[in-house]
């Protein structure tokens, strides 16, 4: 479980790995607020979430819904991995970042 | 904050071990009942839901190894339901079994409860997989993720639901994962789910463990509305449900796929369930007609009940001594009130005694295979309540009087045939309320007791002399006599004494008492009578001398004078002319060796008690009280007449008297012509001063 937080010229990087779920769902939205208070387009490297759970999946959500109204570019630069997006299809989790 | 989600784990998953055990009993009589009738689908389908909801559940809430034990057990109920199994003994005690190992797993880590055994598992499973055919799968519950499975409920006619879900703030909170809901509803059928998300705040305002989102969902299943409520059983009370048929049914996902050989199959055989479809939400009585609240809680809230009742007698009392309408206004309201909350928190704690009662049919079941003999278990006034403290004391002398008359009060099948009698057995297990008491009965209808046997074998152990003339019911109490109890097999009714002196503790500490009936050939009758509550009674509080008494109100009948001439007309006999009808009496002050001066006019209290009606005689009545006993601690324990001591209003101690203890005494000291000695007047004196010394702190610590 990491999440790590980088801030590039034009962009905040948000790197998540492993396990994304409630124990670190506080830690995921402080690093989200903090992403969004940059004020610039948020990129978010999923491709080493493992599980993905509901806690996770609405503080993405909601950060995607802000920052779409702020006119900030959301997006992932590596996708969920296939397995975790089927999950969440199952579950009737709109695709997060789904226009990229 | 991971600390407190764990914490947090740990309560659900406490939750979740209650829930648990209630599916383990529940599923325990189930098999038991289907032991009785292999045909009844219902018990089969409860068993197989049962079964599946501790998989699922006992899974999610961390318990995987139980999980991965119970999925073959679950595949071959399912077989069973859809009758490509026949049920057998065989398969029912491996199940029995099972559930033992069951629950072994679910209290693994607690004190005094032996692990689950892996040998015993896997031979059990073993011999699940050989009956039932299934091929050994790889640790098919271990995954952190359950895969889909074939849909598991295929017992009815497919159905359409619409199912609204909306997880309560704190489901996730408590370690529950929704999505793993959602998911394992997917298992019952073809599920279309939409996830909700307008709750969701924006960012800034998001409680990271609260969940926000809710699903609205469709599902066609052949499962019935009680199997999708099962997957929410253990989130029920936290979440908004609710289960409908989808309306106008048109069988919309049905028609896209053709139904399985293994549907048809199902359907054909399928029972016809008049499942009603459940609506939960918070807003329905119905969602909050009960709450679990952990015992401690419980007893804590009781006692401080208690405390204020004392503190309300105080009250009460300074209220009397000041003549102010106004403090004698409130002190009446606050009376009242305390009144009403002192019978709510003894109607809180009053369970019926239904769980104990079968949990038994299981012990007879195992007994009676054991012994070779055919018994059956009949219960009668299940839904008796009592005081959870008695009831949780009551399994060990129910076990032991329930063995008792399994091993020695059951004739073996030859001479019951011999007799004329049924070649079934009958063990009978009846509550019923009886005044402030609740009278327990276990009764049988074997040999019954060789009254004679059990007397010679009372003379060789020395508990009562060679010539003494007893009764019937006097020899059947000497059964639970602790020198009984070591008998070995030497008679035929050795062995009927073991574990009956823990009977009798138990009931003596439950300031019960014990009623031995038995006809020879015919049966035997055992009653144990013991108090509704155990904690607060309603008394008469008397006086003799200085000391105080409090005599329990359930047994006083009524109160009348004794005079001097009244006791000049009796020749000096203890015994009372109650309008014609005669009374013996005991006078307590000599019972107790109260020397104080004896007032010209005293009163006696007449009481029921089962030896008949007895005078209790003292120097004053002061009137009604409510009192909270407290127990006298170890040192006083074998005080047998005094069942307790409480603390009045104004400080002072009086001992609650047993009414039934004290007459007992009374007759035997008469009877032995022996006097109640200075003996028990110390003890009363030491009970007394071991009390006040203690009362001199403040009350709670008595």
């Amino acid at each position: 479980m990491e999440i790590a937080l980088n801030q590039a010229n034009d962009a905040s990087l948000l790197r998540l790995e492993g396990v994304m779920d409630i124990s670190v769902a506080a830690e995921l939205k402080a690093a989200l607020l903090e992403a969004m208070a940059a004020g610039k387009a948020i990129r978010i490297a999923a491709g080493a979430v493992t599980e993905l759970d509901v806690s996770a999946y609405q503080l993405l959500w909601a950060a995607e819904r802000e920052a779409k109204r702020s006119g900030l570019q959301f997006a992932f630069t590596g996708r969920l991995s296939a397995e975790i997006e089927g999950l969440l299809a199952n579950e009737g989790l709109e695709p997060l970042a789904a226009g990229q | 904050m991971k600390e407190a989600v764990a914490g947090n784990a740990e309560q659900f998953k406490h939750a979740f071990r209650e829930e648990a055990r209630e599916i383990l009993t529940e599923l325990e009589s189930a098999l038991l009942a289907l032991h009785e009738n292999r045909g009844d689908k219902e018990l089969i389908g409860r068993i197989f839901r049962g079964l599946h909801t501790i998989k699922g559940s006992g899974s999610m809430f961390g318990f995987e190894r139980m999980a991965a034990f119970t999925h073959d057990l679950e595949t071959a109920y399912d077989h069973v339901r859809n009758g490509r199994l026949e049920i057998g003994s065989e398969l029912i005690d491996l199940t029995l079994a099972a559930l033992d190992q069951i629950s072994a797993m679910l209290e693994e880590g607690a004190e005094g409860v032996a692990p689950a055994d892996p040998a015993v598992c896997a031979g059990i499973l073993a011999g699940v997989r050989k009956l039932a055919s299934i091929e050994e799968e790889t640790k098919p519950a271990e995954k952190s993720q359950p895969a889909p499975e074939p849909p598991a409920a295929a017992a009815g006619p497919i159905e359409n639901w619409r199912i609204r879900f909306a997880p309560g703030p704190d489901l996730m909170r408590f370690g529950a994962k929704p999505s793993l809901l959602v998911n394992e509803l997917g298992q019952l059928g073809e599920l279309a789910a939409r996830a909700i998300l307008d709750a969701v705040p924006p960012l800034g305002e998001i409680d990271p463990e609260r969940c926000y989102v809710r699903w609205e969902m469709e599902l066609a299943t052949a499962a019935g509305a009680e199997a999708i409520r099962d997957v929410f059983i253990f989130v029920e009370d936290t979440c908004e449900l609710t289960i409908e048929p989808a309306a106008g049914a048109a069988p919309v996902l049905e028609e896209t796929r053709p139904a399985s050989e293994a549907e048809i199959t199902a359907r054909a055989l399928a029972e016809k369930r008049n499942a009603t479809p459940g609506r939960r939400t918070y807003d329905t009585p119905d969602n909050a007609s009960s709450l679990r609240v952990p015992a401690a809680k419980l007893d804590l809230f009781v006692n401080l009940v208690g405390e204020l009742v004392t503190v309300q007698a105080r009250l009460s009392e300074i209220a009397a001594k000041h003549d102010d309408p106004e403090i004698a206004a409130v002190s009446e309201e606050v009376e009242r009130l305390t009144s009403s909350l002192r019978d709510n928190s003894m109607n809180i704690r009053m369970m019926p005694i239904r769980a104990t009662f079968e949990k038994f049919r299981r012990l007879v079941h195992d007994l009676a295979r054991d012994l070779g003999k055919n018994v059956e278990l009949t219960i009668e006034g299940a839904d008796t309540e009592l005081d959870k403290t008695v009831i949780d004391q009551l399994s060990d002398p129910l076990m032991h009087l329930i063995r008792n008359s399994m091993d020695h009060g059951i004739e073996p099948a030859a001479l019951r045939a011999a007799r004329g009698k049924r070649p079934t057995a009958t063990i009978h297990l009846a509550a019923k309320h009886s005044g402030a008491s609740v009278l327990i009965v276990v009764s049988d209808d074997g040999g019954g007791i060789n009254a004679e046997a059990v007397r010679n074998r009372a003379i060789e152990r020395g508990l009562v002399a060679a010539g003494a003339e007893l009764t019937e019911a006097e020899i059947f109490a000497l059964l639970f006599q602790p020198g009984f109890s070591t008998a070995k097999q030497i008679t035929d009714v050795s062995g009927r004494g073991v574990g009956m002196d823990v009977v009798r503790q138990r009931v003596d500490s439950l300031r019960g008492s014990i009623n031995v009936a038995s006809k020879a050939a015919e049966g035997t009758t055992v009653t144990l009578r013991l108090p509704l509550t155990l904690a607060i009674i309603d008394g008469l509080l008397v006086s003799i001398g200085d000391a105080f008494f409090v005599l329990p109100l359930a047994n006083v009948l009524e109160c009348v004078e004794l005079t001097g001439a009244d006791v000049e007309r009796a020749n000096g006999k203890h015994i009372a002319d109650v309008r014609g009808e005669i009374v013996p009496y005991i006078r307590l002050r000599e019972h107790f060796g109260i020397r104080t001066p004896r007032p010209e006019i005293e009163q006696i209290m007449i009481a029921s008690t089962e030896g008949g009606r007895y005078g209790f005689v003292v120097d004053k009545v002061l009137g009604n009280c409510q009192t909270v006993i407290k127990n006298l601690g170890r040192f006083y324990r074998h005080v047998k007449v005094v069942s307790g001591a409480t603390i009045l209003g104004d400080g002072t101690v009086a001992l609650v008297l047993d009414p039934e203890r004290v007459a007992h005494d009374a007759v035997r000291a008469i009877a032995h012509g022996v006097r109640a000695g200075p003996s028990v007047a110390a003890i009363a004196a030491a009970v007394k001063r071991g009390l006040r010394g203690r009362s001199a702190a403040p009350q709670r610590t008595v």
